[in-house]
């Protein structure tokens, strides 16, 4: 996928300005929040199940190779049949020709993220097959014509009411405010696409290597549903989503479930190895997992920002986001969003596509405290962050900033004495009169060049007093 | 750029396929050489079972009460029978007050050893085949037998097999589950 570079700044302003989306946000991501912590209160070596999973997930990264071709070896073994795919365009190539092998019509999809980040459903509508989403917030989304904006609520930003709205105009039936009314249309009409479907396309949240299992965990049996009715069953899944044993379920399966909903148990987990048996009454006659790498080997190159494949999808860290909690989903550009977007948006599509979302975090380090594989998020995003800036001091040597230049030049100049400190210090206090109204502390609005400044934050006023001067002062009474 | 994706093409091309490409990327990430042991095989390392330190070390029936308690607050229903008499009449109540009209079942043991087909087809109810799923989406309920109950969480564990085909409990609005209970 070619991407421009994304606007962060321009796309959370938009974001913060919308009053219903704050909304939205505020009560769902808390919701969600405390759901979680009343579900982890009740276990009590929940710290040692973190650190259990992560080192895990950290002993599989480390020898990602062998566990992919055990898990090929184990998929093949069972059936199935393994593609790699190097990235997006070839994935979506890779789908596109099971699917025109085959004359496959119409494809019903459960929620994967993986296939947004290959832009599936588009790669398959210009070829004229039909692709439909079919977990209810996916559905939703795409019949608005939208993207996810939460990697489990996909369709957080949206009300009651606008879906209502929407469900009337596009689907042809009357305004139900009900959200048991929608769920039954919804299920109706999706009901007819699995029965009909001559394929299906899921994600997977956990591929075992040893037993060549891949795992799909849901609330609405949609996966399922996709997995089992249709004649065809396509897998996608990133590389790192793989685990050495069967038995390492248990584990993810209580973290990830209590961690993203605060079930005890996802409402269904269904376990897939091969298609259909020669003796079997129903399941698909082909299954094909497609493993992901779309620039996931290239974040394992760094040792510094590696973690950042553990990552198991589970949301924990966007509700507890203060900043995801105010800009929503959209702001990050791309697919993935929150503290997860933050570090891996940028990993994957290149820093330069994306050099705010290193920025977009107050580095207070909720995410790294709730994430249940323990990702140390302030540290992979400062060492972004010094990409970020590396990258645009190699351009600047090109180009350059010279006012950034000049100001640092100047305040080189000005710390060197401290006369000239003082005298420096005396004649911003009068001329930030100008811009200071009343009492305030803190300065809204300064003009060029100051105003790169302010466009993005307030300005400390200076003190009438400097520190110096006020510690002589109290140290004398 | 037409160019540069040309060349890119062929590179790819030159390197044989995808497979060893993403493979190479990894092995030179985290060894620094694409040629350390290629084909390196990772072998599982056995390590202390993970599980909920929270396990209830409890009698059958306190982890049968638990199933129940936990199975209501995701909305299922259970009902413990103790014989085959109190079973039929429990299944024999259920298809007529819903008055339910066909099923599809499982073949396993404990459907086996209380006839439950039979006794279903004795009142006059249609057994639908799973193989067409057409004729499977209009099936009034679904019996299956599970595997293993699990208390904490109320969730049932069902392996499916030739004689336990996965639609059973997932395409009809209303499923059944048996759940031996052993002491
Ligand atoms: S980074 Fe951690 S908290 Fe965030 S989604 Fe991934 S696993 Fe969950």
């Amino acid at each position: 996928m070619e991407v421009d570079k994304y606007d962060f700044k321009k796309d959370s302003e938009k974001a913060l300005n919308d009053d219903h989306l704050q909304k939205a946000l505020i009560l769902t991501t808390d919701l969600f929040r405390e759901r979680r912590k009343s579900a982890i209160e009740n276990v009590d070596n929940w710290e040692h199940l973190r650190s259990r999973a992560r080192e895990v997930k950290k002993e599989t990264i480390s020898k990602l190779d062998g566990y992919l071709e055990s898990l090929e070896e184990n998929v093949v073994k069972a059936g199935g049949k393994v593609h790699w795919a190097s990235d997006a365009d070839e994935a979506a190539r890779i789908i596109l020709d099971i699917a025109l092998k085959a004359k496959v019509k119409t494809v019903v999809k459960s929620k994967s993220m993986a296939t947004e980040e290959i832009e599936l459903n588009h790669v398959l509508k210009n070829s004229g097959i039909e692709a439909i989403e079919t977990d209810l917030g996916e559905y939703i989304i795409q019949l608005a014509d939208e993207t996810p904006s939460h990697i489990l609520v996909p369709a957080i930003h949206k009300t009651k009411d606008d879906i209502s709205k929407l469900f009337s105009e596009k689907l042809d039936v009357p305004y139900y405010s009900q959200p048991e009314q929608i769920t039954r249309v919804a299920r109706e009409k999706l009901r007819e696409k699995f029965l009909g479907a001559d394929m299906g396309v899921s994600g997977v949240n956990f591929a075992v290597a040893e037993t060549g299992t891949i795992v799909i965990v849901e609330n609405e049996g949609n996966a399922r549903m996709t997995t089992t009715l249709p004649g065809i069953h396509v897998a996608l899944m990133g590389i790192e989503k793989v685990i050495p044993r069967f038995e390492d379920l248990g584990l993810f399966l209580s973290i990830l479930a209590r961690s993203a909903t605060g079930q005890k148990m996802s409402s269904y987990v269904s376990f897939i190895t091969g298609p259909k048996r020669k003796d079997d009454k129903d399941g698909p006659e082909e299954f094909h997992l497609v493993l992901l790498d779309n620039g996931r080997s290239s974040i394992l190159a760094s040792e510094e920002t590696r973690e950042s494949l553990y990552c198991i999808r589970c949301g924990a860290c966007l509700n507890i986001c203060p900043v995801y909690r105010k800009v929503g989903g959209h702001s990050y550009g791309w697919v993935y969003s929150g503290p997860i977007g933050a570090i891996i948006n940028p990993q994957l599509l290149g820093i330069d596509k994306a050099p705010d979302l290193p920025f977009a975090s107050s580095l207070c380090g909720a995410c790294k405290d709730v994430c249940p594989v323990k990702i140390d998020f302030p540290h992979v995003l400062l060492e972004l962050r010094r990409r970020v800036v590396d990258n645009n001091n190699r351009k600047k040597r090109v180009g350059g900033n010279l006012i950034q230049r000049l100001g640092i030049k100047f305040w080189r100049f000005s710390m060197q004495s401290q006369m000239i400190y003082s005298i420096m210090l005396s004649i911003a206090y009068y001329a930030q009169l100008l811009f200071v109204s009343g009492n305030q502390n803190r300065i809204r609005f300064l003009p060029y060049p100051f105003s790169l400044w302010t466009r993005h934050k307030d300005f400390p006023v200076f003190a009438k007093t400097p520190f110096r001067k006020w510690w002589k002062h109290i140290k004398h009474e | 750029m037409l160019v540069a994706k040309f060349l890119r093409e062929c590179s790819k091309k030159m390197a044989g396929n995808s497979r060893d490409e993403i493979l190479k990327r990894i092995r030179m990430g985290l060894y620094g050489s694409s040629l350390n042991e290629p084909g390196q095989k990772a072998e599982p390392e056995v390590v202390e079972s993970d599980s909920l330190s929270s396990i209830p070390s409890a009698s059958t029936e306190s982890l049968v009460d638990l199933f129940i308690e936990e199975l209501l607050k995701v909305n299922g229903n259970a009902m413990v029978v103790k014989s085959a008499g109190e079973l039929n009449e429990f299944l024999e109540k259920f298809v007529d007050q819903r008055s339910l009209k066909s099923f599809s079942i499982w073949e396993s043991e404990l459907i086996r050893k209380f006839k439950i087909k039979e006794l279903l087809e004795g009142r006059g109810l249609e057994l639908r085949p799973s193989e067409s799923k057409e004729k499977l989406a209009m099936v009034d309920f679904g019996i299956t037998e599970a595997d293993f109950a699990i208390s904490a969480s109320g969730t049932l564990v069902l392996m499916t097999s030739e004689k336990k085909p996965r639609s059973v409990s997932l395409v009809p609005p209303l499923h059944i589950a048996l759940v031996g209970i052993v002491n």
